[in-house]
Parts: C-alpha cells; structure tokens; sequence
C-alpha cells in the first residue's frame, strides 16, 4: 500500500510541472493583455507601457516562467495584476467558497438523491418508478444557469422566501446549493435505485422476501457495501464536476466562489491568480483520485495494489 | 466601465491635457470669490431622489450599492472603471470638486488663483480638516500627494496627466502653490480627476505601494475591508469635516449579472444599483418601495470605421453605412427608448456640441452611395464588438449588422473579450486588423474638447492615442489644436462646429446614439448625486 | 429508448428541413417589434431584436446537432486513438499518453474548455474544438480501459496465439468488441457537448451572432426572465429535451447492448 501510494504520488510530479507549464503557455501565448485590461482606454500607449514595466510584463516569457516557478516552490503565488493582492489567501478564501458550495451539493445529492433512489427501488416498475427516472434524467438534462435563474426567480423575487444572490447567512446557500446539487443528485438516485435493486435480486434476500420477512437492516448493509465503489467513483467525478458546474452556480448567484474568479481572472488575463488557481484546482482534483484508489482498496479487499 | 467613463476624462497627450478647460476655468477667479463653504444639504436638484416631506435620515443605515464589475484597484493614480470612482470619491477628496452638472467647485481647497501668465496656481486650503488615520490635512499633505504623481520614477499610470508640474510649493500650513512648466489651461479638471485625490502622507510613508490596498483620504467613509473582486466595505468617517455622514457603512459588491442585480433590488439586498436592463425598467417601476431613476449621458455609442481598410477608405461608402442604419429604430427597440439618436461625435449634454443631422435613415440613398463608389452589391465586412462592456453592444452590433445586410453590405459579427479587444484596436496600422467596431466614448471632462483631441487628431493613431479609425484630416487636425488654444468661449464653440461638421461629413464613425443612465433605487434612498460620468457622489447620501 | 429515439430523430429532421420548417429567416430583424409575446403571427414571439423565435429554436436545433456532431468526432477519432495506442501498445507508449491525459484531467472540463477558446477567440468552430478536447481524455481513458479488458479475453489471446498481427487483432477483434461501449458513450457525449457549449455560451464565450444557438439565446434573453419569458422557456426546453433525449438513448443503449462500463 505505501509502495503504491509512493508512486502515484511520484507519478504526479511530471503532471504538476505539465500542468504548471499548460497553464503559463496558455495565458501567455494569447493575445490579450492584462495591462491594457488596468488602463482601460483611459490612457495611452506611455501609461500602458508604464504598468507593463511595473508588472514585469516587459520581461521575457521564460525568465516570468522560472520567477514564477521559483517563488511558487517557496508557496508563494504571487501577486495579482489587477488587484495587487496576494495571490494565496485570495485563491484560499474563495475555494473555501466553492467547496462548501460543493460539498453542500454533494451532500444534497446524497441525502435526496439517496431517498429518492431507494424509493423508485421499492416501487420498480411502478408509475412513480418512471416518472422519477424521467426527472432524474430531466435533471441532469437541465442547463445549469437555467435552472439557476429559475429557481432564483421563484423562491427569490416572487416568493421572497430566500435570498437571490449573495453568501451569508444559511438562507443565501439553499438556491446555490440546489442548483449545483441537482445533477449529482439524479445521479445518486440512479445509482442508489440500481444497487438496491441488485441487491434485491440476491437469491437470500428473494428467499427473505418468500418467506414474507424483510430484513431492513440486512438489506441496508448489503446495498451500502453494493454501492460503495459506485457512490465513490462518482463522489470522486461529480466533484471535479461540481468544481466546474460551481463556475456557472457561481456567476449566477454571485457567489465568492473559485471558479468566477478564475474565469474573471482569464478574460483579465491576470496571469498570477489563474496559475494558481488552476494549479489548486489540478491538485485537489489528483489528490481526490488518489484518495479514490486508497478507498477502494479499503472498501472492497479483493482489490489489492501491487 | 465602457471606453472607460472619467477614466476618458483626463487622457491622453500633451495636448489632449490642455483639452479640459471649460466654461467655468474661465471664470475660476470669480468661482474663487464667496465660496467659502458649500452647504452640505443642498441636495435638491441635483439629486437622483428628492427628499420625501417627513423623511428624516436614518444614521443606522448601510447602504449596499450593486455595481456592475469588480473594482480592481483603490490607488487613485491607478485608472480603473468609472465605478472604482465611485468607491475612491466615497474615501477620498480633491482639492476640485465636482458637482451634478459637471461644474467645478471648492473642495479640499475654498478657493484658488492663478498668475497672469497662467504657470502659477495658489489653492488656499480648507482648515480643520483630517484624514481618517488622524493625520492633519495640510499643504505638505498636498505636496506629498501631488509630487507622487509628478515624479517620473513612481512610474504611476496617471503620471502623465501630471508631468506638466514643475514643482508643488508649501507656502503655508494652509496655502500651496503649484508651479507649471507651460501655461496649463486644463490644471483644474486635471486636479478634479480622480488621479488627484488626496491621500494621507503618514498612510502613503506606511503602506507605500500598497496604497491600493490601504485607502486613507479627508472622505466622509472610511477603508473597512475588502473581498478581492468580490466586494469592498467603507464605514462612516466619525470625524469628517463636512459634518457626521448619514449612512453607517456602504459596502459596494460587484454583480455582473443584470438579472442578478435587478434581483437585489427587489428583494432589497442593493439599494443601489447600475445599469437597469432597459428590458426591466417598465416592471420595476410598477414594484413597491423600488425607484428608476434616467438621466442623460456623456456616452455616444458608435461603431468605428478603419478608413485605411479598402473598400472603407472611400468616404461615400461609409456615408453609405450612416444613412442605412435607423437610429430611431436602434433606440427604440434595444435601448426601450432610453436613449437619443446621435447626430454628432459628442452627446447633446456634453459642452461644444452642435448637432450635424445629415444622416436621416434612408436606404435607398445609401445604395445610390454604394453604387456611386462602385459596389453597387455591397461588400463583406466585420463588425468587431465586446459584450456586457456596454448597454446592449452585442445586440447592437447585431441590429446594426441587420440593418446593413439591407443594403447589401455583409457583415460578420465578432464578439471579442475586453482585454483582447482593446488589444487589437490598439495595434498599429501595419498590424491592424479591425475593420468596423463598436465602441462608446464619452467626454469625461464634460466638454467637446477632450473627444476631439484623443480621438479625432491624426497624431493619435494607435498605439499612441485612440484614433483607433486611422483617420486623417489635415482641416481637423488645425482646428482641434485652434480650439485647444482659444479661450475666448464663443469662438471656440464655432471651432468645435466647424471640427464637428467635417468629421460628420467624413463619416469615420457610424454614428449610432447616446445612452440615457439608469440607476435602480430603493425608494428610501435620498441624496445620490450622480456625476455627468456613470460616478455618483454617496457623500450626501441618507436612508429615510 | 423508444421515444428517446424519436425525439433525436425528430430533432435531426428538424434540423435538416430548418429552411422549410421555418416560417422566417431566423436573422430577420424588426425593430418595432421586440419581445412579444406569442401571436398568430409568431408562434413563440419575438425575441429581443424582434426575431421570430420559433424560426430561431428550428435554426438552433442544426447549431446544437453541428456542435454535437463536431465535438464528437473530435473527441472520439482523438480519444479513441490515444486510448487504443495506450491500453495496446502498453509500457512507455501507454506511460506518455496517460501523463499526458492526466495533465488534461487535471483541469475541470469547463475551465479547460474556457482556456482553450480564451486562446482562440470565441466562436462556434472554436466552441467546437474546445468542447471537444476537454472531452477527449473521458474518451481516451474509457477506450484504454475497453483495450485493457478485451486484450485478456480468451479469445484476442486464442486469436494471438493464432499468429494474428497487432493491426490484424486491434481491426478485427478489439475495434468491434469496444463499439458498443462507445456507442453509448458518443450518444451521452452528444449531450454533454450541446450543454457544454451552451455554458461557454452563458460566459460569453459561445456561438457567434446572429448565429441561433439555443445556449447562446438563452443567455441573451435571461435580463426578460421576468418581463417576457417565453424567451428563455422555449430555447432552453428545445435545448433540455434535445440533451434528455440524447441522455435517454445512450441509457436505453447501455440496457439494450448490455454495457457495463466500470
């Protein structure tokens, strides 16, 4: 087990310096710049030069490259361009962000999901079986900012029942949470109803079921372990993707999230800010899948990891 | 936001500096006398929402102001968006003030002269006065705020609008003089910008360049805090000088969405906010507690013509291009009516302007053009436009493209990010690509001079300027630098007459329409004064 | 899966018939005539620019099959390549692909998918090529696996033991074995892309006006979600349906062709 965690920690290295090397080559080599973006048209082509000269933009691509990378070793992420904040703290409280959000919606996901899936289960083949397929589906078919908008449209300006926009106080999180949480959640449902419905296809439980017994706790243990490795393997995907639905859910509901702040800092070209953030993005995204391997191996011991 | 409002203002070139002299410069020497004191109350007119009989100030109230992009930086020698200003003038002061209308008044300075060969200007400063770390405000304050611009080693984005001074004098605790190498008839809009505020000379000895990040100013709300891109928070400035402030804080959030905003309104988590859809401004009217306040702009929205492109070099095609496109139909259905057809390269609230109503909507005129000049069919273009800088550009672009496909010519939309936009507008001509694009200027000083000088003159070709169409009019050229040297007000507005018909005539804009500006109000709220620029001024403003 | 089918059917005819179906050019503008609603006149109304709205979401289903179709074959042709040369050839060939993947991987899809149009400018081809190399290591890891497991079935080593070539075994063995996993794949992938695209719409970053694109026309229209929304109602259903359905065929083939993809 160290061994293999050894390695596919070693493995990541080349990946990290591949994806930090993506990062700054993809920036740079477009056109757009992000001291055009400070100035706005307020000033002329001295005053652009001027900020270009104070943000070392003026210097060559390879040596911006290894000063980065230099001060990165050290955790420093630099500065921004646009705002001159420190780079770090900023990427740090807006992730916070995003990973409540995310985690809001993984949790949503589990628990309504979760339910629904056991109930569709129970009832197979039942009318509410297929309608809830069908909204299980609807709802991974939904566009997520439409979705979004709608909700805030009802339960925010006509309703007034929650906020519409904005982090604060639990209120502010029910819509964002629900949104991003919708796709994951029909997921889950299916999920969940397919290994319950495995497990009440094992012949102890039909003879359980003959026998006119149920054995709820039983049948509990047995879906759990059922769909563990599936829950996991999607836990672990549909985090990367909530990462990524979050950019939508974020500029909808305003919220102070990652990935708003990455895609600002891309149109802004503000070269700091997006290196790092995707940098903590690719990193927790390959952590998540170490831990996934790791679970396996936990949850399920016929699998083993030379 | 947009060809960025005031950050337009003081722009430019040696020239384009001497553009800022309007009508009151003139007359300083009498705006000087008997200006001891601006009332702090006189918030009638001018102001967004008159005071409600029986309203009384609220001084537990925080105001939320939903702006419609980040304020990316609180230095005022930064340029950033006509919003930031709105920010920087809640904290920070100059020695000019500014009011509703644009005019010139006393602010941290009462009064001031200027010598006989105009190089010489003494501002007598307002006593008792201190900035929000304790700091007393005084003419070394001044020196020490003015010199950071002048001195060319900062390299400081607003310097040049500075590098005229030639020294900045402490006289008196209370009296500066400010020397300049020329005569310098723009010296006031210039110390009217924002790039002149004030900032504390203890907080600028303590935080150096992160002056950004730790605003200290004379201004009636004070720094709080701060979330990146996200939100920034002043709070009441116990001690400012023009009396308590109303309002207990203001937090300002940056809220792209316009839905979003309008939203926030609503349900009362803004009480101000920007740019109201014009799609909206009929339904929130109708909603309790919710005001939508219009006011005319600065701004005249256009699409750019690159007159070195064949086949737009040829001035008939480009007529062409102005009497094919429905300004009225433009304004009507994009902008809801919440606009006025443009019928000159500044807006009718802007000084200077004269109208030049040759282009009427007539389709059938402009194929005669196009024929005249030989392309009887038409030809292809590029309309080149950003999206969300401005109210409704991509759809304007669209409209405009529908319109010209009437007449044959084939335009192809583009919709390019700011940053990469004023990137390729900016190249120069050899490596220039833009063919027609979309942008909104507006005189941020208030006045015809400053558009004609950056915008218009053959000198300010990219990427030196923002003649962004490449065009050339030795005529215009003489006349724009006569107007910058003329001080007498009536012949100078002939000059601008005579620089507005020939570029109307040349056609190197299509020239589209000015925007009207919508704020989204809680009723509650009184006292906003909104600046001629998209800036509005908090100082005076109180919840009921 | 029936109905699925015949709505993807329906939608594919839709959009090959758009210029007859279509009762007015989807870009023909009239200004005094913006955001009604609907009327004899104009089935679903007019859009912002006073457009008819029913002629826009016909257009739009050929914009959203186009980009479906592009997106796939990129992703697929490139995908399935990397991902065969990968699980077949093994040892270093597979190690360099898969870093590479990996290093693709490592970025949500979305903000690969941003960076790369940030790149190239938006635009529908853009749009195109940026959805679909975000989506092609999905593709590469899924036909790695699929070449993993069949190359241990008995009957590629029987074939191998037989002396077939590499080529020989990949054409006629392996190829063959593994449509069925990717055809369900592609069919879910068609509906990833058509909303993948209608995301990079909402950030800007979308299909070029006057182009219909149901993502792109939701976004434009979502400041008249209060005062006129039968303009988001009907593109953003054409755009739900068209991806449920997709979602509901490649569900319906995954039971019909018995895969399971682990």
């Amino acid at each position: 087990m160290s061994r293999f965690l050894a390695r596919r920690l070693l493995a990541l290295v080349p990946v990290l310096v591949g994806v930090s090397i993506v990062v700054f080559l993809i920036l740079h080599l477009v056109p757009g710049d992000p001291a055009e973006v400070i100035a706005g048209t307020g000033t002329t082509g001295e005053g652009i030069e001027a900020i270009r000269h104070q943000l070392g933009l003026d210097r060559p691509l390879a040596e911006q490259y290894f000063k980065w990378a230099g001060r990165l070793l050290r955790a420093d992420l630099g500065r921004s361009l646009v705002t001159q904040q420190a780079v770090l703290p900023q990427l740090l409280y807006r992730f916070g962000n995003t990973l409540k959000l995310a985690v809001g919606g993984m949790a949503f996901a589990l628990l309504v999901g979760g339910a629904w899936g056991i109930v569709a289960a129970v009832h197979r083949g039942s009318m509410w079986d297929h309608i809830f397929t069908v909204i299980a589906l609807a709802g991974v078919s939904m566009p997520i900012f439409w979705l979004g908008l709608l909700l805030m449209l009802v339960f925010a300006v006509q309703l007034q029942l929650v906020p519409a926009t904005g982090m604060g106080g639990p209120a502010t999180f029910v819509l964002p949470v629900a949104t991003l949480g919708l796709n994951a959640t029909a997921l889950v449902s299916r999920i969940a109803r397919s290994s319950l419905l495995e497990v009440l296809q094992q012949p102890y439980v039909r003879t359980a079921w003959a026998k006119g017994l149920s054995q709820p706790r039983v049948l509990w243990r047995h879906m759990l372990s059922n769909a563990a490795i599936p829950i996991i393997t999607v836990g672990a995907l549909q985090f990367g993707y909530l990462l990524g639905g979050a950019v939508l859910t974020e500029t909808v509901f305003v919220w102070p999230g990652l990935g708003r702040l990455l895609v600002d800092a891309i149109m802004q070209r503000d070269y700091p800010v997006v290196q790092g953030g995707i940098l903590l993005v690719a990193l927790t995204l390959i952590a998540l899948n170490v831990a996934t391997d790791l679970l396996y191996a936990l949850v399920d011991p016929r699998i083993r990891y030379q | 936001m947009g060809a960025d409002a005031r950050r337009d203002s003081p722009a430019g070139t040696q020239a384009a500096r001497r553009v800022g002299r309007r009508r009151l410069l003139v007359d300083s020497a009498v705006l000087a006398a008997g200006t001891a004191a601006w009332p702090m109350l006189s918030r009638a007119s001018a102001a967004f929402a008159a005071p409600v009989a029986g309203a009384r100030p609220n001084y537990n109230a925080a105001l939320t102001v939903a702006l419609g992009a980040p304020v990316t930086s609180l230095d005022p020698a930064v340029p950033t968006s006509t919003l930031a200003e709105t920010v920087k003038r809640s904290m920070y002061e100059g020695l000019v003030d500014l009011d509703a209308s644009g005019g010139l008044r006393p602010g941290l300075a009462t009064r001031w002269t200027v010598s006989p060969d105009g190089t010489v200007w003494t501002f007598f400063l307002r006593p008792r006065v201190t900035f929000q770390d304790g700091t007393r405000f005084d003419a070394s304050a001044v020196k020490a705020s003015l010199d950071r611009l002048v001195d060319p080693s900062q390299k400081l984005p607003y310097h040049y609008l500075f590098d005229m001074i030639d020294s900045v004098d402490v006289v008196d605790s209370l009296t500066v003089r400010i020397k300049t190498k020329t005569p310098y008839g723009a010296m006031l809009p210039h110390l009217a910008s924002e790039a002149a505020l004030i900032i504390s000379p203890a907080a600028l000895r303590r935080y150096g360049k992160d002056i950004a990040t730790h605003p200290v100013g004379t201004g009636a709300y004070s720094f709080s805090s701060q979330i990146p891109g996200q939100s920034i928070t002043v709070k009441r400035f116990e001690h400012y000088w023009a009396g308590r402030p109303y309002l207990s804080s203001v937090t300002f959030t940056a809220v792209s969405e316009d839905a979003t905003r309008v939203a926030q309104l609503e349900t009362n988590q803004a009480q101000v906010i920007v740019n109201v859809p014009p799609s909206e401004i009929q339904r929130l009217r109708g909603r309790p507690g919710v005001t939508v306040a219009v006011r005319e702009g600065n701004r005249v929205a256009h699409i750019g013509i690159n007159v070195q492109k064949d086949p737009l070099t040829d001035r008939r095609l480009r007529q062409a291009l102005n009497f094919a496109v429905d300004r009225g139909g433009l304004v009507e259905g994009l902008l809801r009516g919440l606009g006025t057809p443009a019928d000159s390269f500044v807006a009718p609230i802007t000084w200077g302007y004269a109208a030049q109503p040759i282009y009427r909507y007539d389709p059938a005129r402009a194929k005669q053009l196009l024929a005249a000049a030989g392309y009887p069919n038409g030809f292809h273009t590029t309309i080149w436009t950003p999206q969300g800088r401005y109210p409704q550009d991509k759809e304007t672009a669209v409209a405009v493209q529908g319109q010209l496909a009437q007449i044959g010519v084939q335009a192809q939309v583009q919709v390019i990010e700011w940053a990469r936009y004023l990137d390729l507008l900016r190249k120069p001509l050899d490596q220039n690509t833009v063919h027609l694009y979309l942008l909104a200027w507006e005189s941020g000083t208030g006045e015809i001079g400053f558009v004609a000088d950056l915008v218009f003159r053959s000198s300010e070709w990219p990427p030196k300027g923002w003649n962004t169409m490449f065009y050339k009019n030795p005529q215009v050229d003489a006349l724009v630098a006569k107007g910058d040297e003329t001080v007498d007000q009536a012949t100078r507005k002939q000059v601008y007459a005579d620089v507005q018909r020939l570029v109307v005539n040349d056609a190197p804009w299509l020239f589209l329409f000015t925007y009207r500006q919508v704020l989204g109000l809680r009723s509650n709220v009184h006292g906003l004064i909104a600046l001629p620029s998209e800036a509005f001024d908090l100082r005076q403003t109180w919840v009921g | 899966m029936a109905w699925a089918g015949g709505i993807v059917g329906l939608v594919i005819v839709v959009a090959l018939l758009a210029p007859w179906l279509a009762p007015y050019s989807p870009i023909a503008q009239n200004l005094r005539d913006v955001a009604q609603p609907p009327s004899v006149r104009h089935p679903l109304g007019t859009d912002q620019l006073g457009r008819d709205l029913l002629s826009r979401v016909i257009y739009g289903a050929r914009t959203s099959l186009v980009i479906g179709a592009a997106v796939l074959a990129i992703a697929f042709t490139v995908g399935t390549a990397i991902g065969f040369a990968a699980g077949w050839f093994g040892r270093w060939v597979d190690e360099t692909l898969m870093r590479a993947v990996d290093v693709l991987m490592a970025f949500p899809e979305i903000l690969l998918a941003i960076a790369v149009v940030a790149a190239l400018g938006p635009g529908l081809a853009n749009t195109m090529v940026a959805v679909g190399v975000s989506s092609t290591p999905r593709f590469a890891r899924l036909a790695r696996a699929v070449v993993l497991s069949l190359r241990e079935e008995t009957y590629v080593e029987a074939a191998r033991a037989a002396g077939a070539g590499e080529w020989r075994l990949l054409r006629h063995h392996v190829l063959p074995n593994s449509v069925s996993v990717l055809l369900v794949q592609a069919t879910l992938l068609v509906a990833i892309a058509i909303q993948a695209a209608a995301g990079l719409g909402f950030l800007g970053l979308g299909a070029q006006p006057p182009r219909a694109e149901w993502g792109v026309m939701l976004v434009d229209s979502r400041t008249y979600i209060s005062t006129a929304p039968w303009l988001l109602t009907a593109p953003g259903l054409a755009l739900m349906v068209t991806v449920m359905a997709f979602n509901f065929l490649g569900d319906g083939l995954q039971d019909v062709l018995a895969v399971r993809i682990s």
